[in-house]
Formats: structure tokens, C-alpha cells, sequence
């Protein structure tokens, strides 16, 4: 059904606007609100009430109508800004993205706990819209009062203008309309939301009999006459989604007849008929009717250039309605304009496309090798060049499926200040680097561990105002949220400048837990940790955002799940870092190709920081895993040795020093190849636990290559323990 | 789903509808009720478990109502179609008796 997919534009666009809702709101409670803001504002709200009319989502149209007036008391000065009212309104967003969730859900569970919030909301609504509401309706009502001597007035005129104060509006739905999921009945319904329907006229001269009649088209049609004081680009918005499907008309209060009769004359039904309906609808009376008939009987044929002479007369297209038009019009070319810029392709035909050109980086890579070995100058040359546009590809590729890391960290401002209000701390959030880019698919699964370490920090990191104020320090608390690129990884940073880990309650915790020995002897690092295990919680207070023991241990596993690291850096009384490093993409690489035996690995380029040639007495197996690196001390591990690559090492080994989120280390093989483009292939089921390895490719020559996990032999030889590597060993000893 | 029974009876067809009436179920249930009416003098069709009902269903009572040469009778209205008749303004269109006058608010415009 066509239904679905509005439905689902519909719920896009929400979300969008509900979004841009919030961002507004954030800017109102700490800056000056501009006029601009305050009319987006407005329309945001208008927008979503209007297209949740028609779908008949009521319960949403009726919550939204009331925010909409507090908007527009606030538009337009008669309601000010202040600290209750945002985050009322800000709870009003919450509600009307939790109603429209739960449609887009399918489900209506907690329809009672919404109820009972949409209750309380509205009342408090409805108080904030009393308090300004009093001086408004007086106006309303002297505006109205005086409308029936406009009425008089314009009667006498002589049957020019009519003296209805009603809307008309004629309605010839396609026949189609009801195939495409819409609901003639549901559109009329949403109208009697603007005002009242003062008659509707539903017309049936269009229905087939019972037999040739097929009853899922829409044979009807209606004649409406609505008294409300909507804007005709208001009236015209409920039928957007049926405009090309149907025939409507919308004539504003006090046409003129001759309108009514070209109305009469469009819909070509006949003449009597029609008019009748007018006069039942109460929009022309009986007399006015025949007048204007007998005189467009006795017309010229010149008739119609006279009735759009009329129209360009002011009295008829109301100027409101041609400066709505214009406005709508400027909208929609804005929109294409940026669509024009960007497209949205599906995200299987994107992952087709690296794969492909990941096989091309492969076949050109052979391509390469073979002109070498055919030592044909002419062929060497165009296979480089060759392979050189190949990496260009290559790169343009991948940078399709980047993404700045702003998309997630959008959602934080509104966290930051609702978890901060609820702890009655006073934070202020700081965001750098939102423009570095990450892969698409790792943006969708680092949303959660970053919210989780955000809360993290707000609850447990920055104290309440007191003891800040108690320790030195200003009282309003800053968490900080920074990203930005390192040696082919992103690092993503949180940090608070709160009270730091408490080395000894996180000791005596593991302790009491049996996490560790009593008698342990950990640095620092190792102390903090230990927050990464399992069910560990330092708070001492339960809250209701973190401390349930379901937590760092999680937010580790889901990093690492990506290939990347979480590094912890803490300094008792002024704050805590938490560190996320991940690599950019899962695709492609630029590797380094070196040899072991007769094995071939790849280590990431971008973790290589030189080679230097093993030193003699190094190279005996029992020296102990250490070099030293002009004054610095450089653990190192023998590759050979880690994976028990069977034979002898050359005479001349060499080292390949690596880093990795800050810390270096050397990696001892027998001989460097130099570099090469790596497509990742993922490791079969088989050896996905394997450590030490994160993937495997394919060479030029076909063979069969493994990438070496940089992060984990960092991390193996900080720790000094190769041996975990075992396993490592085995499954390799397996493939070849 | 909109389900449909027919029985016969002193020359009068009875239909219970129930459940949904609506775009997704006409074409169905107007196959049924073309045969129950045209089969018959009078046909009596009762709506009170009709729990769902949208412009589809009501240009299908329009129709049924209108099948030359026959009686059609919609009874026991349940309150989701009072609701639509109410705002297509059709009670006195149809000429059923309803359990409540909906022309009301109407009437005094002319």
C-alpha cells in the first residue's frame, strides 16, 4: 500500500523537525531566542499537526494543536521564554516523539502511561496559555462581533461579494484515492479540526450501481462549507497528499459569485444541481444563485477573460494566499537544491561497490606483478598507472560511506542538560572535532557506548556545585566530547573535569568482588581498568542513569567488537579522559607487506612508524624482549616466535617499531617487502577468535596473506605475555 | 476482516456484517452482498458489529441502497458507522431509521 511509504516520509520528516524542535529549545535556554527561531519553531510544530491529520493520528494532532498555540503566543510576544517553559516545551517534544514513535512502532501498549502524560501536559499547557490567552480571545470576539455588519455592508453591494463568512470548498476525489491508501472521510474529518462544519453536502450522482460499481474506487464527492478562521495555505495543506488526485476547490469567505459559478462550470456536473448544493451549503442564497445564472446566460463569450480579470482583483485571491504561494514556492526549490547535492543511495549497493573495487585493487595488483615479471617497460608503466587510479578509486570509494561524527554527537546537548537537571548539577558540554569522519557503519554502532560513557562522566565524574565550589573549583562542572583523527584511526574523547577515579574505593571494590588478590600489586593504569570488568560498579548511590552494574563492561566489549580500544587517563581531583580509538573504515587498507619463513604478513601502514634492522645481540631468542631505540625503551616480539613460523631466522632480522593509541612497540620479522594495498577479507568462522590477527588478504601473486592486529600485539607486549598468543599459533600452523 | 453471513427467512435476506468494512475488505464483502441482494426482494443487512468503517464502506452501503427494484435495509447501526454517516451527512440520505437523529446540527442553515 501507497499509505506505508508516506507514512514513512512522514515519520522521517518528523523526526527531522522534532529534532530541529529540540536544537531550538537547547539555544532558547542558554542564548536569546531569534525571531527567526521562534517562526521555525512554529512551523515545525504546524507541520507535523497538519501531516499527523492526515493520517488521522489523533491523538497527536490534538496534543500538537495546543503546543502549537503556546508557540504561537510565544511568536508573537505574548508569552515570554523562560527556564520552565523550554523545558516544559522540551517535555511537549518528548511526548510528540514518543506518540509518533509509537505509531511508526505499530503499538499501542503503553497507551494509558501516554495518556496519563498527555493529561498532565496538556494542563500544564493550558495554564502557561491562560496566564497570555485573556486579552487574545477579547480580540477574537470583537473581531467576530463585528463581522455580520461587513456582512450587510457587502449585501447591499448589489450580488457582487457573497455574505456567507464561510469557507467553501468542492471536493472530486480521483478515483483512485482510495487504492492509494487515503481515506476521503478521513481528510473532512481533519478539517472539522479548523473550525466547524457548518454543512456538508456528499455527492453520489458519480456512483454506479451495485453491480458494475467496483468498490474500491472512489465515486464520491463532497461540497463543504466550513466557518474557521484558518489561511487558505492552511485549508490547501490538508489535501497536499491527494492534490493530484483530485479536484479541489477552496473559495475563502465572501467570494464572489462569479467564482462560484466558473466552480460550477469546472466540475461540469449540472448546473441545477450544483447550485442547489450551494444554496443548501448555505454559501449563496437562492436569490443571488438565479441572478448570477441569468446573467451568465446573457454573458459574451468574452466571459472568461473577465473572470480572471476578476480574480487579479484583490478582492478575490486574497494577498495572503499569493504571498503563501510564493514563500511555499521559494521552499520547494530550497529543497530540491539540496537534494540536488547529495543522494541517497541504498547501502547494499554501496558495500557492492567496495567489494568490487576491492577485487579491482586485487587484479590490478597482479596485473602489476605480472609486468614485472615480464620485465616489459611499457607494460610496467601502464600497470602503475593503472594502479595508481585504482587507489584513487579506492579512496573515493571509501570516503562515500564516511559520515561525520556530528551525527551522533547531535544527541548529546539534550542529554547532557536532562541528566544534569535531574542530578541538579550544572555542566556545560564542550563539542570539538564533529567534523571528522567515520565510516557509516561504525557511526550506527558507537552511538550507545558513547551515550553510555557521556552519562558515565555526568554522573560519576563531575561532582554536585557544592563540593566543587568545596574543592576550588568553579561550580559549573564541563564535560568535554572531541574526535579527531590519528595515524589512520579516529579517537574519540570524553573527558570531565570532575573528581577523577578513586584508585582506592575501585581497589577495595575489586577486591571485595574477588576480581583481584588482595595482595596485588597494579599500577594505576591497571587499577582504572578495572572498571572494564564485568560487573563492576564503584557508586555508592544507585541512580536511575548509570550504576546498575550493566555498564563498562559492556561499552568495552562493544569497542573491541570494532576493532578498537578504550583507554582510560585519570587524575585524582581535576577529571577524568576516556578514550575511544577505532579505525576509520573495516574495508580497505594500506598495508606494509613483510616476511616471515615463507609466510607473508601485513601490518596497517599507518600503525608503521619506521624499520630499523634488529641489533645483533638481539637476535638471540633468549634475549629478553626489550631494544633500545635511541635512549627509549622499546619492547619488542619475535614474529616468528608468535606464531611459530616454522625454520631458522636470517642472519639479518628486522623490526618493525608500530604504534598504537599512543604506545609503540617492535615487531621482529625476516624480511620487508614495502608496501601494498590491502582489501580486509574477513577471517572465516573458524578463526575469528583468533588473536593477534584481524584479518587476512589476498596478494598479487594469489597467495594468501594475514594482517596483523597492531592494537593486540601492542597491547601483548606492554603486558610482556606472548604466550596468550597460543592459540594463535595453532590456527596458523591450521592454514598453512 | 469484515465477515458476512447471509440467512434466508420470510423472503427476507439478512446480512450480519461485522469487523471492518473498509477498502481493504469491500471487494469481498460486495461480492457476497451483490448476490444476497440481487437474489432477493428484501434484504435486511445489519451493521451493530460493525467495528471499523471508512469511505469505501460507506460508497458500499450507497450502492447497495441504491439497487433498483430492491428493498435494502441497513439496521442496528453500531457507532463507528453512526460516526461516518454523521459526518457525511447521509443519515436522511439512507432512509434507515438511526438510533439517533444526526441531521441536527445541520438543519437550521437554510
Amino acid at each position: 500500500m501507497d499509505l506505508s511509504q508516506a507514512l514513512a516520509t512522514f515519520l522521517d520528516e518528523s523526526r527531522d523537525l522534532l529534532a530541529q524542535m529540540e536544537d531550538i529549545l537547547l539555544r532558547a535556554e542558554s542564548d536569546s531566542v531569534l525571531d527567526d527561531d521562534m517562526h521555525a519553531l512554529f512551523r515545525c510544530a504546524h507541520t507535523i499537526k497538519g501531516s499527523a491529520g492526515l493520517f488521522g493520528l489523533d491523538a497527536v494532532v490534538r496534543f500538537t494543536h495546543v503546543v502549537e498555540n503556546v508557540l504561537d503566543k510565544l511568536r508573537n510576544l505574548e508569552l515570554e521564554f523562560s527556564g520552565p517553559l523550554v523545558s516544559l516545551l522540551l517535555e511537549c517534544q518528548d511526548h510528540i516523539a514518543g506518540l509518533i514513535g509509537a505509531v511508526a512502532a505499530g503499538d499501542t501498549a503503553n497507551e494509558t502511561a501516554d495518556q496519563a502524560r498527555d493529561e498532565q501536559l496538556l494542563a500544564r499547557l493550558l495554564d502557561v496559555l491562560g496566564t497570555a490567552g485573556a486579552s487574545a480571545e477579547s480580540a477574537a470576539s470583537t473581531a467576530l462581533e463585528t463581522a455580520p455588519t461587513v456582512e450587510a455592508t457587502l449585501e447591499s453591494s448589489g450580488g457582487g461579494r457573497l455574505g456567507n463568512d464561510h469557507w467553501h470548498l468542492s471536493l472530486r476525489f480521483g478515483l483512485g484515492v482510495l487504492k492509494n491508501g487515503m481515506d476521503p472521510l478521513t481528510f473532512i474529518h481533519y478539517l472539522a479540526s479548523f473550525g466547524e462544519i457548518v454543512h456538508l453536502e456528499t455527492i453520489t450522482d458519480q456512483l454506479p450501481d451495485l453491480l458494475s460499481g467496483d468498490p474500491e474506487l472512489c465515486y464520491l464527492g463532497f461540497e463543504v462549507a466550513l466557518r474557521s478562521d484558518a489561511s487558505k495555505e492552511d485549508l490547501e495543506a490538508v489535501f497536499e497528499f491527494v492534490h493530484d488526485d483530485a479536484r479541489i476547490a477552496i473559495l475563502p469567505p465572501h467570494s464572489r459569485i462569479e467564482e462560484f459559478i466558473e466552480l460550477i462550470d469546472a466540475l461540469g456536473e449540472e448546473k441545477n444541481r450544483l447550485g442547489d448544493l450551494l444554496v443548501a451549503c448555505g454559501t449563496v442564497t437562492r436569490k443571488e444563485l438565479d441572478a448570477a445564472l441569468a446573467r451568465q446566460a446573457t454573458a459574451d463569450a468574452g466571459k472568461k477573460q473577465r473572470l480572471g480579470e476578476i480574480l487579479i482583483d484583490n478582492g478575490v485571491v486574497q494577498a495572503a494566499v499569493v504571498e503563501a504561494a510564493l514563500v511555499k514556492q521559494k521552499r520547494n526549490e530550497d529543497k530540491r537544491s539540496v537534494e540536488a547535492k547529495s543522494v541517497k543511495v541504498p547501502a547494499d549497493r554501496l558495500d557492492a561497490l567496495i567489494d568490487q573495487v576491492g577485487e579491482l585493487v586485487i587484479a590490478g595488483a597482479a596485473t602489476q606483478l605480472q609486468a614485472r615479471k615480464a620485465r616489459n617497460r611499457e607494460l610496467q608503466e601502464t600497470a602503475s598507472n593503472l594502479l595508481r587510479l585504482v587507489e584513487d578509486i579506492r579512496d573515493t570509494a571509501l570516503r562515500l560511506r564516511m559520515t561525520p561524527i556530528g551525527e551522533v554527537f547531535g544527541r548529546f546537548p539534550r542529554v547532557v542538560r536532562d541528566v544534569a537537571l535531574e542530578l541538579g548539577k550544572d555542566i556545560e558540554l564542550k563539542i570539538s572535532g564533529a567534523d571528522a569522519e567515520l565510516d557509516k557503519s561504525m557511526i550506527e554502532k558507537i552511538g550507545d557506548p558513547l551515550m553510555h560513557l557521556m552519562r558515565n562522566a555526568i554522573d560519576h565524574g563531575i561532582e554536585s556545585p557544592a563540593a566543587r565550589i568545596a574543592a576550588g573549583k568553579p561550580g559549573r562542572g564541563t564535560v568535554t566530547l572531541n574526535a579527531f583523527h590519528e595515524s589512520g584511526s579516529i579517537v574519540i574523547e570524553i573527558s570531565d573535569d570532575g573528581g577523577g577515579l578513586d584508585s582506592v574505593r575501585i581497589l577495595s571494590k575489586a577486591i571485595d568482588s574477588g576480581l583481584i588478590a588482595a595482595d596485588a600489586d597494579l599500577s594505576p593504569d591497571e587499577i582504572y581498568r578495572l572498571i572494564l570488568e564485568p560487573g563492576f560498579s564503584t557508586a555508592q548511590q544507585v541512580t536511575n542513569l548509570s550504576g546498575r552494574g550493566v555498564g563498562m563492561d559492556v561499552v568495552k566489549r562493544s569497542v573491541e567488537a570494532l576493532r578498537g580500544s578504550l583507554d582510560i587517563d585519570s587524575v585524582a581531583g581535576s577529571g577524568t579522559t576516556m578514550r575511544i580509538c577505532l579505525p576509520l573504515t573495516l574495508a580497505i587498507i594500506d598495508g606494509f607487506q613483510v616476511g616471515v619463513g615463507s609466510s607473508t604478513f601485513i601490518l596497517p601502514l599507518d600503525s608503521v612508524v619506521e624499520c630499523i634492522e634488529l641489533p645483533a645481540e638481539a637476535g638471540d631468542s633468549n634475549h629478553s624482549g626489550y631494544l633500545n631505540l635511541r635512549g627509549e625503551v622499546l619492547p619488542f616480539l619475535r614474529l616468528r616466535e608468535l606464531f611459530a613460523v616454522p625454520g631458522e631466522a636470517p642472519a639479518r632480522q628486522n623490526v618493525m617499531v608500530v604504534r598504537f593509541a599512543g604506545r609503540k612497540a617492535g615487531i621482529a620479522v625476516d624480511r620487508l617487502y614495502g608496501e601494498c594495498q590491502t582489501v580486509i577479507k574477513p577471517l572465516g568462522r573458524l578463526f575469528e577468535g583468533v588473536s593477534g590477527i584481524s584479518g587476512s588478504t589476498i596478494l598479487g601473486s594469489g597467495e594468501v596473506a594475514l594482517i596483523i592486529d597492531v592494537a593486540q600485539l601492542v597491547h601483548r607486549s606492554a603486558v610482556g605475555d606472548a604466550r596468550l598468543l597460543g592459540t594463535a599459533t595453532r590456527q596458523h600452523a591450521l592454514q598453512n | 476482516m469484515g465477515m458476512i453471513s447471509v440467512s434466508d427467512g420470510d423472503g427476507i435476506c439478512r446480512v450480519v456484517l461485522d469487523g471492518e468494512v473498509t477498502i481493504y475488505t469491500v471487494g469481498e464483502i460486495k461480492a457476497c452482498l451483490a448476490l444476497a441482494i440481487l437474489e432477493h426482494d428484501e434484504t435486511e443487512i445489519d451493521l451493530g458489529a460493525v467495528d471499523e468503517m471508512d469511505t469505501a464502506g460507506l460508497q458500499l452501503m450507497l450502492m447497495a441502497k441504491r439497487c433498483e427494484g430492491k428493498k435494502v435495509r441497513f439496521v442496528n447501526h453500531s457507532a463507528s458507522v453512526l460516526r461516518l454517516l454523521d459526518l457525511a451527512d447521509l443519515g436522511s440520505q439512507m432512509g434507515d431509521p438511526l438510533l439517533f437523529s444526526s441531521q441536527d446540527s445541520t438543519q437550521h442553515q437554510e
